[in-house]
């Protein structure tokens, strides 16, 4: 049965190495690619972020870095995921550092080489997750917390809690030891818990976040 | 003490799974419009620089022409830049073609006088250096090179010619930590090559492309009791009083 799961894996680490090789120089193979990954790459973004014109704006860039990055890009049996994810990590601590500082605009966004999607739909759609949000008050509230962590903290705990990733996984999308994640993990849903250390800055009380109107929170904050 | 979230409340949460078939399909024509670009990009990528640097700002064009500058300059170094040795190789060859021409037109008296100036046999030296497969130009630093230390290495001495032996004592060049060989004349270029028997010869050829001497460089294995070189040098002359005379 192991070997059986590994020659799958291999096979498909092989499929994807051609898929890779293809994209390079055939736009409609890099489609492919991109088909196989969005919806998870999509997913992780708007778990991040909660926010779904804001994940709109950081898959696209993830995406469009991909394509721009993928000549150099060398299959070394890492699952081409991983990579994808690396990017969007990154784009998210970019989005979060830009918005901090007022920087973030389609217009830099354009500047850096990116591009606008259009739809006639998209507006309705993005209206629609915003809505479907809303209404999980759990996880908004589990997620609010987690925008307070550090952003060590931050991805792993949304890549082991949210996208159920494995401790391997997380290390390869990473580029960090499993030690190094399991660390990072430990300590992440300490601080999570309002624990001390590691220039984290104590959650909120839930009252302020209630005064929000954000009920969600409090259940979550219970569970705790 | 807290111990903070447990991993099983976080397992609890109740993640959601939204879609976005829209905005995907939306995405994936705006990508594979943009891969197409940049295939057509990558094609036409000396236009698209000049573009780019049209449009830069005007720090972003001086860092952009100064690293511009820098890499032809280096392009330009590189190409420049000929491996030394080859280069001796070469000149090495042209002087000795130069010498083979003029040697085969002497006639007899003058072969006589070039072999008394150079105390060896022409015809051999040049057969020598033709054949050497190490033959290269030196120059007169190269030639006058300190000793490194060692008592067997860096002793020269100039070979006489076999009939005309007898009086190489006072021939012999000795080349100590820090001493110099006798002075060579100005215009004297200078050929080396290993011969034979594997010593390392200097020819020294002059402005009008004549030999005019034969440097032999010996080390202390290499001399025999009696002879030099194999040449019946002085027969007073033994490899003690050869060292000796030469400070060794």
């Amino acid at each position: 049965m192991v070997s059986t799961g590994i020659q799958s894996l291999t096979m498909a680490h092989a499929t994807e190495r051609e898929m890779v090789e293809r994209a390079k120089e055939d736009p409609q193979a890099f489609a492919d690619l991109y088909d196989i990954h969005f919806d998870r790459i999509w997913s992780y973004v708007l778990r991040r972020v909660a926010d779904a014109e804001a994940a709109k704006d950081i898959v696209a860039a993830t995406f469009f870095k991909a394509l721009r990055g993928l000549p150099a890009y060398e299959y070394r049996d890492i699952p081409l995921s991983a990579w994808l994810y690396r990017i969007a990590g990154n784009e998210i601590r970019m989005h979060a550092r830009k918005r901090r500082f007022g920087m973030l605009s389609l217009d830099r966004l354009r500047d850096d080489g990116g591009f606008d999607v259009f739809g006639g739909d998209l507006a309705d759609e993005v209206e629609e997750i915003e809505a479907f949000l809303e209404r999980e008050s759990d996880f908004l509230a589990a997620q609010r917390r987690l925008l307070e962590l550090p952003h060590k903290y931050q991805e792993v705990i949304a890549l082991r809690f949210f996208e159920e990733k494995k401790v391997s996984d997380i290390a390869a999308i990473l580029g960090k030891k499993e030690g190094t994640v399991k660390s990072l993990l430990s300590r992440g849903l300490k601080l999570l818990g309002g624990g001390a250390g590691d220039g984290a800055q104590p959650f909120r009380r839930p009252g302020i976040l209630k005064d929000e109107g954000r009920e969600g929170f409090n259940s979550f904050n219970q569970s705790i | 003490m807290r111990h903070g979230v447990k991993e099983r409340d976080m397992g609890r949460i109740d993640v959601p799974h939204i879609k976005a078939p829209a905005y995907k399909a939306a995405l994936r024509a705006a990508l594979i419009e943009r891969a197409q670009s940049l295939g057509r990009r990558r094609a036409g990528f000396g236009m698209d620089g000049l573009r780019m640097f049209i449009e830069m700002s005007y720090m972003k064009r001086v860092i952009g022409a100064g690293g511009f500058a820098l890499l032809v300059l280096g392009l330009f170094v590189a190409t420049s830049i000929v491996d030394p040795a080859n280069v001796a190789e070469a000149e090495g060859r042209k002087i000795l073609d130069r010498v083979l021409v003029k040697a085969s037109d002497l006639s007899p008296e003058q072969r006589a006088i070039v072999e008394s100036k150079m105390k060896a046999d022409l015809e051999q030296s040049l057969r020598e250096a033709k054949e050497a497969t190490d033959l290269r130009y030196i120059s007169h630093e190269e030639f006058s090179f300190a000793t490194t230390g060692e008592r067997s290495i860096g002793k020269f001495f100039v070979v006489k010619h076999k009939e005309q032996g007898g009086e190489n004592a006072d021939q012999v060049w000795k080349t100590r930590q820090g001493e110099m060989g006798p002075e060579l004349p100005g215009g004297v270029r200078l050929l080396r090559y290993t011969d034979p028997e594997g010593r390392e010869v200097t020819l020294g050829v002059d402005q009008d492309d004549m030999p005019v001497m034969k440097v032999v460089r010996m080390t202390g294995d290499m001399i025999k009791e009696g002879e030099i070189d194999g040449f019946p040098v002085d027969a007073a002359v033994s490899k003690g009083a050869f060292l000796k005379s030469i400070g060794e």
